[in-house]
C-alpha cells in the first residue's frame, strides 16, 4: 500500500497550497446577531484529544479551536477527501468525518458503530464553486448555466461561440479552442457541480449527479490544486473549483436562467444557500442534510453554486468522553464565531442562522 | 611492414609516481627483443608504451621520445588510436571477444577501420590470418563458432591472427604463454620465430628459457626498491645476456639467484 | 560509498540469488566447520542452526506475504470480474457505468499503463544506458562518483515530488514542443489531435516517468559495464579502437543481457507508478495513442486506483482491486522475464567468468602492469612485496 502513503504526503503538500491562497480572501463584515453564539462557553476546561478526518473544508477551524481549548489536539486529516473520510469513520477509526456530499439513508443506518439511531450530517461550511477560467484579453466573464452545460459537454469548442458571446457583448471573445478543466479523481465539488448542471439546464446536460467526472475528453486534474493549476497554465482554459482554492484566477458571473449574472461573495452564496436549501426528510431525528434546488436561485444577489460541506457524527457515542469534545468543537464551528473563523482562514461563506441554531439543537441530541 | 623503434631516455609516472626511469634503447626490425626481469621491475609498463595501451589507466604519462620508423609516437598531435592500429599487443591472457565467431574476431580489427569488406575478401583475410597464426588448419571447418569456444592456447594464437591481420608494424607480447600449457606454449614459440620474419616482435617473459629459445636480443629490466621505478640495467643480445652478462644483477638473475 | 550502495542495490537485482531456494546456499558455504573437523561432521553447531532456521523462515515469510497479496487480490477482485456489467445498480453508477463489462473497464486502463510505460522506456533507457557509460566509461573517476552519487539520490525522490515537478515545471516547459509535433509532425498519428493548451498530457507523464526509471537502469547497467572484463576491453583499444569502438565492440556485447534485464526491471518500475501520473496527466478510460492531447491520453491502472478508490462503492472498489490483479500479473510477468534474462546471460558468461582477470591477484603480481586503477592507486603498497624480495 505503498501508494496510499504518498497520496497522503501528496494531499498534505496540496492542502498547505490551498491554506496559503485561502488566506487571500476577504473578510465578511462581522454581523450583529449573536444569537446561536457560543462565545460564552469556556473551552478551557476540556482536555483530550479529537481524531477526524475527510474533506478539506472543515480544516479550516482546527487551529483556532485548539487556541481557547488548550487542553484539546484535534488530529483532522484532510488528505483523505470525502470518500476515506466517511469510510474511516465507518470503521470506527474517527470522532467524526468531514464530506462534501451527505451520508445517504442507507449508509446513515449502515453506521452500525453509531447504534440503532443512526448518523446525522451537519452542514458546517458553506462556501461556492467557482467558474475558473483563462482567456487572455478577457476580464470579465458572464455565463448562464446552459451556455456552461454546453462548454463542460464539450459543444461548445471555441471561445467565440455564439452563445457566449451573446452573455458578453462588451467581451472581445477570440477565436481560441475552449480547454474545459475537470477533477479526475472523485469529489464532492463535482457532485454539486453536475447537481446544478443536471438540475439548471435538463436539455443540454443529460448527465446524472456523480462525484466522478462523466465525460471524457475534458482535461482531468487531480484535486482543486491541479485544476487551478492547469487552468493557470493554458490559455483558453476554464474550470471549477471550491472558491476558497482558487487563488488569483479569474472567476465567471454565473446565473440560473440568463440574466442576473451573479460574481461570488460569501454574501450572495449565503443569500443563495437560503433562498435553495432545504432539509432533506431522512426520518432520523437531527439530521440536517440539505437538498438544494438550484433552480430556486435568481436575482442579482444570489450566486447559483453554493457548496455545502457536513460534518457526521453519530447520535450515540459509547464514550462520553469523546462526545462531549465532539459535539464541543462541531458545536462551536456551527456558532457564529466559528463561522467567521472560516470566512477568514479560508474565505468561506457563513452558513445561514436559522441554520446554525438546528445544529446546536441536533448536537444537543447527540448521546 | 617491419619497423625499427628507437627509444631515447624515456620515463613513465602514474600521476606522480614515477614507475620506469631512463630507458634508452633500440630494437631493430626483423628481431625478437625479450624483456626480463623481476616482478614490478616495470616491463611490461614500458612495453605498453611501445603503443601508448599504458595510457588506458588515469594519470599514466611519459617523458622522453618513442620513435618508431622516425616518428614520435608522444609527439603533440599523434593520435594513440592511431599508433596501436601499427603496433599491435598480445595479452598475458587470451582475450578473443567471447560472443563474436572465430572469423568476426580475426576480422574485428579490420572492421574497426570502418572498411567495407566483401565476402570473399574478408574469407581470404581470415585464411591468411589464421594460416599467420598457425591455426587454420585447426580452425577452418568451425569458423562460425565462438572464439571463446576454442582451447587455451587456440585462443591465444587466435589473438595473434587478430592482431596481425590489421598488418602492424611492430607486435608486442605481453607474457603471452604465462596461462598456457607446454605444448601450447612451444607452438607459440613457434609461431614466434616464424612472425619475425615479417614483424619487429617485442615480448616480455618471467620464462628465462624462453627468453634464450626465442628472442635475439635480451634487455633486463630491474628495480631497487620499493617505492622506486624500474629501470633497464642491462640491453644485448641474447646470448651475451645469458652466458657472459656485464652487470652482476644480470648474472644474477639469469642465473637463479634471485627474482 | 556511491560505488557500495550501487553494488548493493544491483546485488539484489542479481540472477544469482533470483530463486528463494539459492537464499540458503550460502548457509552451506557458511558451514565450513564440519568439513574441516570430520570428527564432528555430525553435529549441527547451534548458531548455524539458528541462522539457517532465521533466514529460511525470511524467505518463506516473503513467499507467503506474495502468495497473500496475490490472493488478496483475487479473492476481492473476483466479484467485480464476473459481476454483470450491464445490470448490476453499482457499476451502473458513477465512474464503472460507462462499461459493459470488466475487460471492458481494464482493457483501456491496461493499455494506458502499457502506453505510458513504453513512451518513458524509449525516452529514459537510452539515457540511462548513456548516463551509465558515461560514468563507467568516459567520466572522471571523481566525476563518475559524484554522478553516480546523484542519479542514485534521484530514488529516493517521493514519485509525489515528481508529480509536482511535473506539473510545475516540465508540463510548461513541454509546451512549445508539443505545439510543434503537433504543428509538423501531426500526419504522423501518435501526434495529432487536438494539441494540449495546459501541458497536461502522456507525454508530460512519460517524461516524468523516464525519470523516476532512470535510477534504476542506471544503476544495474553501470554495474554490468564496469564488470566488463578489462581484457576484452584491452583487446579492442590494442587493435586500434576508439574508445566508442571499444565500448561496442567489448562493453556491449558483454552487458547485453544485463541492459535488457535493467530496462525491463525499468519497465517494472514505470508500470507501478501511480502518483506522477495520476498528477500530471490528463486520463481518460479509453484506448488513445495520442501523446500531446488534452482530453485523449489513456488513464493507467495504479492512476485509476488512486483516483478513483476514496468514492467507490464495495463493488467499484472491487473491480478496482480486480484491475489491481491484472497489473500484479503484468508487473510479475515483466521481472520474471527480466530475471529470467538476467540468470540465461550470466549462465552463458559462467564458463567465462574464469577468464575474467582478476586484478588484484594477477599471477605475475608485476605491479606497475596491473590494468586496475584500483592498483594503480595503491601502487606503493602492492609494489611492496616484490620490491622486498628483490
Amino acid at each position: 500500500m505503498k501508494f496510499k502513503n504518498v497520496a497522503t504526503a501528496g494531499a498534505i503538500l496540496v492542502a498547505s497550497a490551498i491554506a496559503l491562497s485561502g488566506c487571500a480572501s476577504s473578510t465578511p463584515e462581522a454581523t450583529a446577531s449573536a444569537t446561536p453564539s457560543a462565545a460564552a462557553v469556556d473551552y478551557s476546561s476540556l482536555s483530550g484529544t479529537i481524531t477526524a478526518g475527510g474533506s478539506s473544508a472543515q480544516a479550516a477551524w482546527t487551529t483556532a479551536f485548539t487556541a481557547q481549548a488548550k487542553g484539546v489536539t484535534i488530529n483532522y486529516d484532510k488528505s483523505q477527501g470525502s470518500g476515506g473520510g466517511v469510510t474511516n469513520w465507518t470503521a470506527g477509526s474517527y470522532d467524526f468525518a468531514g464530506s462534501d456530499s451527505p451520508l445517504t439513508k442507507d449508509q446513515q443506518t449502515a453506521a452500525t458503530l453509531c447504534g440503532p439511531n443512526g448518523a446525522i450530517n451537519l452542514p458546517i461550511y458553506l462556501d461556492g464553486v467557482a467558474i475558473v477560467y483563462n482567456l487572455a484579453g478577457v476580464d470579465k466573464l458572464n455565463l448562464s448555466a446552459e451556455t456552461l452545460a454546453k462548454i463542460f459537454s464539450l459543444a461548445i469548442t471555441t471561445w467565440n461561440d455564439p452563445a457566449i458571446a451573446a452573455e458578453n457583448p462588451d467581451a472581445k471573445l477570440p477565436a481560441t479552442p475552449i480547454t474545459t478543466v475537470t477533477r479526475s479523481d472523485g469529489s464532492g465539488t463535482t457532485k454539486t457541480f453536475t447537481n446544478f448542471l443536471s438540475q439548471t439546464a435538463k436539455d443540454v446536460w443529460t448527465y446524472p449527479a456523480d462525484s466522478a467526472w462523466p465525460i471524457a475528453g475534458t482535461s482531468a486534474q487531480k484535486g482543486t490544486s491541479g485544476i487551478v493549476q492547469a487552468v493557470g497554465a493554458g490559455d483558453g482554459t476554464i474550470g471549477y473549483a471550491d472558491h476558497s482554492a482558487i487563488g488569483e484566477l479569474k472567476a465567471a458571473s454565473v446565473s440560473v436562467k440568463g440574466k442576473d449574472f451573479v460574481a461570488f461573495s460569501p454574501e450572495a452564496v449565503t443569500s443563495a444557500f437560503e433562498a435553495a436549501a432545504s432539509t432533506t426528510d431522512t426520518g432520523i431525528k437531527g439530521d440536517l442534510a440539505q437538498t438544494v434546488d438550484f433552480t430556486a436561485i435568481s436575482g442579482t444577489e444570489a450566486y447559483p453554486i453554493p457548496l455545502v460541506s457536513y460534518g457526521i457524527l453519530c447520535t450515540t457515542y459509547k464514550d462520553a468522553k469523546q462526545k462531549e469534545l465532539t459535539t464541543a468543537y462541531l458545536g462551536w464551528i456551527g456558532s457564529d464565531v466559528g463561522q467567521k473563523v472560516a470566512a477568514k482562514n479560508a474565505g468561506a461563506a457563513q452558513i445561514p442562522e436559522k441554520l446554525l441554531t438546528e445544529i446546536t439543537a441536533s448536537l444537543a441530541l447527540v448521546k | 611492414m617491419s619497423k625499427r623503434i628507437e627509444v631515447k631516455d624515456l620515463n613513465v609516472y602514474y600521476s606522480d609516481f614515477l614507475a620506469v626511469e631512463g630507458v634508452s634503447i633500440t630494437i631493430e626490425p626483423r628481431t625478437v627483443t625479450a624483456f626480463i626481469g623481476p616482478s614490478g621491475c616495470g616491463k611490461s609498463t614500458f612495453l605498453r608504451t611501445l603503443n601508448r595501451m599504458h595510457e588506458v589507466i588515469p594519470g599514466a604519462h611519459v617523458k622522453g621520445e618513442v620513435i618508431i620508423d622516425g616518428n614520435d609516437l608522444y609527439a603533440p598531435g599523434v593520435d594513440p588510436v592511431m599508433v596501436r592500429r601499427q603496433v599491435g599487443m598480445v595479452f598475458q591472457r587470451a582475450n578473443p571477444f567471447p560472443t563474436m565467431s572465430i572469423r568476426d574476431n580475426v576480422l574485428a580489427g579490420l572492421k574497426l577501420n570502418n572498411k567495407r569488406i566483401s565476402k570473399s575478401e574478408g574469407d581470404d583475410m581470415v585464411e591468411k590470418g589464421l594460416r599467420g597464426a598457425n591455426l587454420w588448419n585447426e580452425v577452418k571447418d568451425r569458423l562460425n563458432l565462438p572464439g571463446g569456444g576454442l582451447s587455451g592456447g587456440q585462443q591465444q594464437r587466435l589473438c595473434i591472427a587478430r592482431a596481425i591481420t590489421v598488418s602492424p608494424d611492430v607486435l608486442l607480447m605481453d607474457e603471452p604463454c604465462s596461462a598456457l600449457d607446454p605444448i601450447s606454449t612451444l607452438a607459440i614459440e613457434d609461431l614466434i620465430k616464424e612472425l619475425k620474419e615479417e614483424y619487429t616482435i617485442v615480448i616480455v617473459t618471467h620464462n628465462m628459457q624462453q627468453a634464450s629459445r626465442v628472442s635475439d636480443r635480451t634487455a633486463f629490466f630491474n628495480i631497487a626498491g620499493t617505492g622506486k621505478p624500474g629501470k633497464l640495467i642491462e640491453y644485448d643480445d641474447t646470448t651475451t645476456i645469458f652466458s657472459n652478462p656485464t652487470v652482476k644483477d644480470t648474472e644474477d638473475y639469469v642465473s637463479g639467484r634471485f627474482g | 560509498m556511491s560505488d557500495r550502495t550501487s553494488v548493493e542495490s544491483v546485488s539484489s537485482t542479481q540472477p544469482r540469488q533470483n530463486t528463494k531456494s539459492d537464499s540458503t546456499t550460502p548457509l552451506g558455504g557458511g558451514t565450513p566447520a564440519p568439513a574441516a573437523s570430520p570428527k564432528r561432521a555430525s553435529r549441527v553447531r547451534p548458531a548455524d542452526a539458528i541462522f539457517r532456521g532465521l533466514s529460511t523462515g525470511s524467505a518463506i515469510f516473503i513467499m507467503v506475504i506474495l502468495a497473500g497479496v496475490a490472493l488478496f487480490l483475487i479473492v476481492q477482485g473476483m466479484p467485480a470480474i464476473v459481476a454483470n456489467w450491464q445490470s448490476n445498480p453499482e457499476l451502473n453508477d458513477g465512474f464503472t457505468s460507462a462499461f459493459d463489462s470488466f475487460w471492458a473497464y481494464v482493457g483501456p486502463l491496461l493499455f494506458g499503463t502499457l502506453w505510458s510505460a513504453a513512451i518513458a522506456l524509449v525516452l529514459g533507457a537510452p539515457i540511462g544506458i548513456g548516463i551509465a557509460l558515461f560514468i563507467s566509461h568516459y567520466a572522471p573517476r571523481r566525476l563518475a562518483g559524484l554522478l553516480g552519487y546523484v542519479v542514485d539520490l534521484l530514488a529516493a525522490v517521493p514519485s509525489v515530488v515528481f508529480g509536482l515537478w511535473g506539473i510545475i515545471v516540465i508540463r510548461p516547459f513541454l509546451l512549445p514542443l508539443s505545439d510543434w509535433l503537433n504543428t509538423y509532425l501531426g500526419w504522423i498519428p501518435i501526434f495529432g489531435g487536438q494539441v494540449t493548451t495546459t501541458g497536461s498530457t502522456i507525454l508530460a507523464g512519460a517524461v516524468v516517468l523516464a525519470v523516476m526509471i532512470l535510477p534504476i537502469i542506471t544503476s544495474i547497467s553501470r554495474e554490468i559495464f564496469l564488470q566488463t572484463p578489462r581484457l576484452h576491453e584491452e583487446a579492442a583499444l590494442a587493435l586500434g579502437a576508439t574508445r566508442w569502438e571499444m565500448v561496442r565492440l567489448a562493453v556491449f556485447p558483454y552487458a547485453k543481457s544485463g541492459i535488457v534485464s535493467a530496462t525491463l526491471l525499468g519497465l517494472g518500475r514505470a508500470l507501478g507508478e501511480t502518483m506522477a501520473i495520476a498528477m500530471i496527466i490528463s486520463p481518460a478510460v479509453i484506448v488513445s495513442f495520442l501523446v500531446v492531447t488534452e482530453g485523449q491520453n489513456s488513464q493507467t491502472i495504479a492512476a485509476n486506483i488512486a483516483l478513483n478508490f476514496p468514492i467507490a462503492s464495495t463493488l467499484q472498489r472491487q473491480a478496482l482491486i480486480g484491475t489491481g490483479l491484472l497489473l500484479f500479473v503484468v508487473s510479475l510477468a515483466v521481472n520474471m522475464i527480466a530475471r529470467s534474462i538476467v540468470s540465461r546471460g550470466s549462465s552463458k558468461t559462467g564458463g567465462k567468468k574464469k577468464a575474467r582477470p582478476k586484478p588484484l591477484v594477477v599471477p605475475t603480481g608485476d605491479a606497475t602492469s596491473t590494468l586496475t586503477r584500483d592498483l594503480v592507486a595503491d601502487k606503493n603498497t602492492a609494489a611492496g612485496p616484490e620490491g622486498a624480495s628483490a
